[in-house]
C-alpha cells in the first residue's frame, strides 16, 4: 500500500482526546474555517510554511537560501511574498531556530503502526489512536484502508470530526470505528455559516444518522461567551442533543486563544474571543446534565 | 485505646508545636560532662568513647512526654528542629558532640576535594553517608535489646580482639542506656497520671507506662508495642548516634503480623489500629517547621507494598490504614516509599494515583523488580535483596542485612564531557595520580567516547581510593555500636557497621547530569565527527564564549542535534549503550568494609546545586544554568512526553543500577474526566518498561505561578522536588522557579 495521510505531526501521551491514554494524529486540511480555530495551521490542505517570530534570531539565513527570492526583512522580521514563494522549505532547511517551519507531512502505514506500537503499553485501560485535524474525513479514502490494520492489531480507534461530509464517506469507516468525537458548535444554522463558512445542516444530520447507525458519539462543543452560549443557542444545542438520544458523552470546551500565535505564524488573521466564567461553565454543565451519562468542562 | 487522633488533631499539633519550637534546647552542661567523661576515657575504644553519648541520655538529659500521643521518643539531647537532614555537619546536641572532636578528619577530606568542589566536577563534604541509613527493625522487634546484649554477652566469652571487646562493652552500654530510658518514661508516666484528669489522655498515659516498662527491651508483643520500638529506637539513633536515620521501616511488612495476632486476640481492630498509626505518623510533620524558610526536606520515610522474604506481595490493611491516614489528615511526611510490581492489586495503583490527583503527593514509586534484580546482580541473595527500603529519598538500602553508603558523594557527568574542551577542568587529572593520559588526538567519536568513559574510570578509580583511605577512619569518626547491634553480621562478627560489620556494604558515588552529558555527546558526534561543521576546537571555542560567537550554531545544537528521549533508534540505542557504559565503569572496586561500589543515578537535587560552575554545553545549555534531573531527558530539549520517555526507557537496563535512577514525571493536571485512570495506567507503563524509581507531580504551572506572587492563598498546595514533597510557597524563589520551568507539552 504506497499511499498516505497528509498530517501536521503526531501527539503522543494525549490525554484529552478520547478515553485512556492515546496517541492523536492531527490531519491537515480543514472544510471548516472557524473563527476561534486553535489548529489553524490545520486547516489548509497542502503544506504550509509557517514562521514564528518569537523564535527567530534574525541571522538573514532563510533570505539566502531562498531560491524564489520571496523572503525579505521588514523591521526587523522575515516577510514571505506569498505570490513568488513556491513552499520548497528551503527557508526552514536552514532555520535552526525552527522559527521557519514546513507545516504538513505524508505518513505511510508503517510508520505510523510503528509510532502506535511504541505506545501499546499505555493504551491499556481504553486508550488507542485518535485521528484529529483538521477535518479527519477529508482523508476518508486512505483512512478506510489504514484503519482495518489498525484494528487487526487490536488498538482501539477514535475519529475527531466536525461531520460536514457526505454520509457516504463515515459509512466507509464505519466498522473500523469505534468511538466519534463529533463536534457540534451551534445549532442555528445562520450564525453556523457566519462562524464557520457552512451551513450546519449535514453535520446536524450526520448526527443523527452515526447514531441511528450505532455508533458512539461524544458531543465537543466550544463555548465562547456571546457566540453561541446565549440561552437561545443552548436551549437550540439542548434541544437537538435530546433528539439525538445515546450521547455518551458531552465534553464542553471553554474557549482558549491559544491557537493564536499559529494563525499569525501562517498569516491568518487571529481573533479573539471572550471565554465564559468558571461560574457559568459550571451553569451550562448542569443546564445539560441530563443529555449524556457525563458531560465534562474539558 | 489511645486518644482519638481525629478528635484532637489540633491539639496534639499545638503540643508538640510548643515544646519543638524552641529547638535546639541547650544541653552544654551534659555536654561539658561528657567532657569529661571522653578524657577519662581516653585508652579505651572509639567505640566506648561513643558510648558515653548514650549514658549521657540516660543519665543527664530529661525527658518529654506528649500527653497528647500515645507514645514516647523525645528525650532532650539538643537537636534542631528541622535535624536529620543530613547528619553532616555535627548536630549542636549530643548527636555532634562526639564527631565534633573528630573533625580533623573531614577538614582534611574537604581540604582535598575543594578545588574539585569549587569548579562542580566533585560534590560532596564528607567521605561517608552519614544520613539515609535504616535500623534492622526486624531484628529490633523479633529480638529486643535484651537479644542485643545476650548475643554481645556470648560472644564476649569467645575471647574477641580488644577492638572487638571494646565494640561488645558499648553495645550493651547502649542497650542499658536505652532501657533505662524507656524505664524513666514508664516512671514519668505514671507521675503524669496522678496530675491528669481527661480520661483519653490518662489512657494515652496508661499505654506508655506500660510499653515504656518492655520495650524496646524485651520483644514487641503488640502492634502498639512494635510502632513504640520504631519511634523510639528511630528517634534515639538520630539523637545519638550522630548518624541520620531516615527510615521509618517497611511498615506494613512489620507490623502485620502484629496486627493479625492482635486482631484475633480481640484487642485490637482496624479503626483502632489506625488511631495509632495516625499518632505514630503525625510525629516527622509535626516536628519538622515545613512551613519556614529553610530546605524542607525531613529525609523521613517510610516503605509500603513491596513483598517479603519468599516474594509474597504485601499490600494488606495496614498499607490501606497508612495511605487512608496520610489522605484523611493531609500528612507531607514522612514521605511514603511505595514499593510496585506487575503482581500488585489495582487498588493499590487507583489508591495511590487518585491521591496524588487530590494533591496529596507524598509519593516515590520503586520497582520491585528492576531494583530486586541490580542488588541480586551485585551478588546479594535474593531473599536479602526481597527486602529493602529506601532512605532519604529513593536510595534503597537492603532491610537488616545492609549498610549502604551513598548521597554523600556527586560526580557530574557534564563537566566531565567540558574537560575535554576546557583543560582548567583537567586539574583532578593533573593534581591527583590517576594514570589517565591525554591523548593527542581524537579521530572519530568511537575514539572521543572511549576516552570519556576511560577518564570516567579513571576519576572514579581515584575516588574510590580516596573514599576507601578516610573510610578507614570511620571507626575513629563515627562508630555506631547501638544502630550496628540491630544489623545483622555486627555482633557475630565484633564489627562496627562503619567498618563492615553487616553482611553488605555497598557503597556508590552518584552521577549526576546524565541527560546533559547524553546529549552533549550526541552533539559532538553530529557537528564535530558526522557532519564536520565544527572541530573540537571550534566548538570548545564555542561553549567559552557561552554561545556569543555563533547564536545560530546553538540553535542548531539546541534543535538539529538528536536528543536522548526523542525516542528515535539510533538515539535509544546510544542511550542504552552509555548507561550500561556508565554502569561498568562505576561498579565493582572494593570498599573499605568489604563491600563493593555499586553503579547509581540518584541525583536528589545535585542538578540544580551543581551548576553553576559548568559552562554551556555540546547540548546548548547556556553555562551556569540546570543540568538535567534524574536520569530523564533534559528540560531544555523539550522532550517531557511521557510516552517518549518510558519507550527510551524500554531500551535502557536499569538493572545496572542498584542505587537506582529516578525519572520524574510531570504530568498534566486533568481538570475532568478520565480522572485518575491515566496516573495508574502511566505508574503500570513504567513498571513495564523497566524503570527503576518513579517520581509524579501533577502541574498547573498557572497556579504555581499565582501561587508564587499570592503565597498566602495557596499555602497547602504540596509538589514533588526531587524525591521529597513540599509546601511550595515554603520553597525559596529560586527553587520555585525551577518547578514553575518544568515544561511538559502533555495533554
Amino acid at each position: 500500500m504506497d499511499e498516505n495521510l497528509f498530517i501536521t505531526q503526531i501527539q503522543r501521551y494525549s490525554l484529552h482526546d478520547g478515553p485512556g491514554i492515546r496517541t492523536t494524529v492531527f490531519l491537515k486540511g480543514c472544510n471548516l474555517s472557524c473563527r476561534w480555530c486553535h489548529n489553524p495551521e490545520t486547516q489548509k490542505s497542502g503544506p504550509q510554511i509557517q514562521y514564528l517570530p518569537n523564535r527567530c534570531i534574525q541571522c538573514g539565513a532563510c533570505l539566502q537560501a531562498c531560491p524564489q527570492k520571496a523572503l525579505y526583512i521588514e523591521e526587523g522580521h522575515m516577510k514571505r511574498n506569498a505570490g513568488k514563494c513556491a513552499v520548497c522549505g528551503a527557508c526552514a532547511k536552514v532555520c535552526y531556530p525552527d522559527a521557519t517551519k514546513v507545516i504538513g507531512e505524508k505518513l505511510a502505514l508503517p510508520a505510523l503502526m510503528e509510532t502506535l506500537e511504541a505506545d501499546r503499553d499505555l493504551y491499556e485501560d481504553g486508550g488507542g489512536v485518535t485521528f484529529s485535524g483538521g477535518e479527519p474525513m477529508l482523508q476518508a479514502g486512505v483512512l478506510s484502508r489504514f484503519l482495518p490494520r489498525i484494528r487487526e492489531a487490536g488498538i482501539p480507534v477514535t475519529v475527531d470530526t466536525a461531520g460536514c461530509v457526505p454520509f457516504d464517506w463515515f459509512e466507509l469507516l464505519l466498522l473500523e470505528v469505534d468511538l466519534f468525537l463529533y463536534d457540534i458548535k451551534m445549532t442555528d444554522p445562520l450564525k453556523h455559516k457566519e462562524f464557520t463558512g457552512v451551513s450546519n445542516e449535514r453535520i446536524l444530520d450526520n448526527a443523527a444518522r452515526l447514531r441511528r447507525a450505532g455508533s458512539r458519539l461524544w458531543i465537543r462543543t466550544p463555548l465562547m461567551h456571546g457566540v453561541n452560549d446565549t440561552e437561545e443557542d443552548l436551549n437550540g444545542l439542548h434541544r437537538f442533543l435530546e433528539g439525538l438520544s445515546g450521547v455518551e458523552r458531552l465534553d464542553l470546551l471553554p474557549y482558549h486563544a491559544y491557537g493564536n500565535y499559529k494563525a499569525e505564524g501562517i498569516g491568518l488573521p487571529s481573533r479573539t474571543f471572550q471565554t465564559p466564567s468558571d461560574e457559568q461553565m459550571r451553569r451550562i454543565q448542569e443546564y445539560f446534565s441530563d443529555i449524556a451519562d457525563a458531560v465534562s468542562i474539558m | 485505646m489511645a486518644s482519638d487522633f481525629a478528635t484532637h488533631r489540633e491539639a496534639i499539633l499545638e503540643e508538640y508545636e510548643e515544646y519543638y519550637r524552641d529547638c535546639p534546647y541547650d544541653v552544654t552542661p551534659v555536654k561539658e560532662i561528657l567532657d569529661q567523661w571522653y578524657e577519662e576515657a581516653k585508652d579505651r575504644t572509639p567505640y566506648e568513647r561513643k558510648a558515653l553519648v548514650y549514658r549521657a541520655a540516660a543519665q543527664l538529659c530529661e525527658i518529654r512526654i506528649f500527653r497528647q500521643s500515645p507514645f514516647f521518643f523525645e528525650v532532650k539531647t539538643g537537636r534542631i528542629r528541622n535535624s536529620s537532614q543530613n547528619g553532616f555537619p555535627p548536630g549542636p546536641g549530643l548527636e555532634g558532640w562526639y564527631m565534633d572532636k573528630q573533625m580533623h578528619y573531614a577538614e582534611e577530606f574537604q581540604e582535598w576535594i575543594r578545588p574539585y568542589r569549587e569548579r562542580d566536577l566533585i560534590w560532596g563534604d564528607i567521605f561517608s553517608d552519614l544520613a539515609h541509613h535504616s535500623v534492622g527493625y526486624d531484628n529490633l522487634l523479633a529480638k529486643g535489646l535484651k537479644g542485643f546484649v545476650q548475643k554481645a554477652r556470648e560472644q564476649m566469652e569467645k575471647q574477641p580482639s580488644p577492638a572487638a571487646l571494646g565494640f561488645y562493652r558499648s553495645v550493651i552500654e547502649g542497650c542499658e542506656a536505652l532501657r533505662q530510658i524507656a524505664g524513666r518514661f514508664s516512671a514519668l508516666a505514671q507521675e503524669l497520671l496522678a496530675g491528669e484528669q481527661d480520661q483519653e489522655l490518662r489512657d494515652n498515659l496508661s499505654m506508655i507506662r506500660e510499653a515504656a516498662k518492655r520495650v524496646p527491651w524485651e520483644p514487641a508483643e503488640s502492634f502498639y508495642e512494635a510502632l513504640c520500638v520504631i519511634l523510639f529506637f528511630k528517634e534515639m539513633m538520630t539523637g545519638l548516634e550522630g548518624v541520620a536515620v531516615a527510615v521509618l521501616g517497611h511498615l506494613d511488612r512489620l507490623l502485620e503480623p502484629y496486627y493479625i495476632r492482635d486482631c484475633e486476640r480481640g484487642e485490637l481492630d482496624y479503626e483502632k489500629a489506625k488511631n495509632l498509626m495516625a499518632h505514630f505518623l503525625i510525629h516527622t510533620d509535626a516536628r519538622w517547621d515545613l512551613t519556614g524558610d529553610e530546605f524542607a526536606s525531613t529525609n523521613n520515610s517510610l516503605i509500603i507494598g513491596g513483598c517479603d522474604q519468599e516474594g509474597n506481595v504485601i499490600y494488606n490493611d495496614i498499607t490501606r490504614m497508612i495511605l487512608e491516614v496520610y489522605d484523611e489528615y493531609e500528612l507531607v511526611n514522612p514521605k511514603i516509599q511505595a514499593r510496585i510490581s506487575s503482581r500488585h492489586p489495582e487498588e493499590y495503583f487507583s489508591r495511590t494515583a487518585a491521591m496524588i490527583a487530590g494533591g496529596k503527593n507524598v509519593f516515590s514509586f520503586l520497582n520491585d523488580d528492576v531494583i530486586i534484580a541490580s542488588n541480586v546482580r551485585m551478588g546479594k541473595d535474593l531473599k536479602d535483596a526481597r527486602l529493602y527500603s529506601a532512605g532519604g529519598c529513593q536510595e534503597p538500602v537492603l532491610d537488616n542485612t545492609e549498610l549502604n553508603c551513598r548521597a554523600f558523594l556527586y560526580l557530574s557527568l557534564p563537566q566531565l564531557v567540558n574537560s575535554f574542551f576546557d583543560d582548567s577542568l583537567n586539574l583532578f587529572f593533573e593534581r591527583e595520580d590517576t594514570g589517565y593520559e591525554k591523548p593527542e588526538h581524537l579521530e572519530t567519536f568511537e575514539e572521543f567516547y572511549e576516552n570519556y568513559i576511560a577518564k570516567l574510570k579513571s576519576i572514579y578509580k581515584r575516588l574510590v581510593e580516596v573514599l576507601n583511605h578516610y573510610g578507614a577512619f570511620m571507626r575513629e569518626f563515627d562508630p555506631c555500636p547501638l544502630l550496628s547491634a540491630t544489623l545483622t553480621g555486627c555482633l557475630e562478627k565484633g564489627i562496627d557497621m562503619t567498618e563492615g560489620g553487616a553482611i553488605y556494604n555497598p557503597t556508590s558515588m552518584p552521577l549526576v547530569g546524565i541527560g546533559t552529558a547524553i546529549n552533549s555527546l550526541l552533539a559532538i558526534k553530529e557537528v564535530v565527527y558526522d557532519k564536520h561543521m565544527l572541530s573540537l576546537k571550534e566548538l570548545g571555542a564555542l561553549l567559552q564564549s557561552n554561545f556569543e560567537a555563533d547564536p545560530r550554531m546553538r540553535e542548531y545544537l539546541l534543535n538539529r542535534c538528536p536528543k536522548y528521549g526523542m525516542d528515535t533508534p539510533e538515539v535509544n540505542a546510544f542511550a542504552g549503550r552509555i548507561f550500561h557504559d556508565l554502569a561498568t565503569a562505576t561498579s565493582g572496586p572494593v570498599n573499605n568494609r568489604g563491600g563493593r561500589y555499586e553503579a547509581s543515578l540518584f541525583v536528589f537535587y545535585l542538578f540544580d546545586w551543581m551548576k553553576e560552575q559548568v559552562g554551556a554545553t555540546s547540548d546548548g545549555r547556556l553555562a551556569g544554568t540546570a543540568l538535567s534531573r534524574g536520569m530523564n531527558p533534559t528540560d531544555i530539549s523539550g522532550i517531557s512526553n511521557t510516552a517518549n520517555i518510558l519507550h527510551t526507557l524500554k531500551k535502557i537496563d536499569m538493572t545496572d543500577y542498584p542505587g537506582a535512577g529516578v525519572l520524574y514525571l510531570e504530568m498534566p493536571l486533568m481538570k475532568s474526566e478520565p480522572g485518575t485512570s491515566y496516573l495508574a495506567r502511566t505508574m503500570k507503563a513504567f513498571l513495564e518498561a523497566g524503570g527503576s524509581a518513579l517520581d509524579l507531580n501533577l502541574l498547573d504551572p498557572q497556579v504555581l505561578k499565582k501561587a508564587r506572587e499570592n503565597p498566602d492563598a495557596y499555602k497547602n498546595i504540596v509538589v514533588r522536588v526531587c524525591g521529597f514533597s513540599a509546601y511550595f510557597t515554603s520553597l525559596d524563589t529560586h527553587i520555585q522557579d525551577e518547578i514553575i520551568g518544568r515544561t511538559f507539552v502533555n495533554g
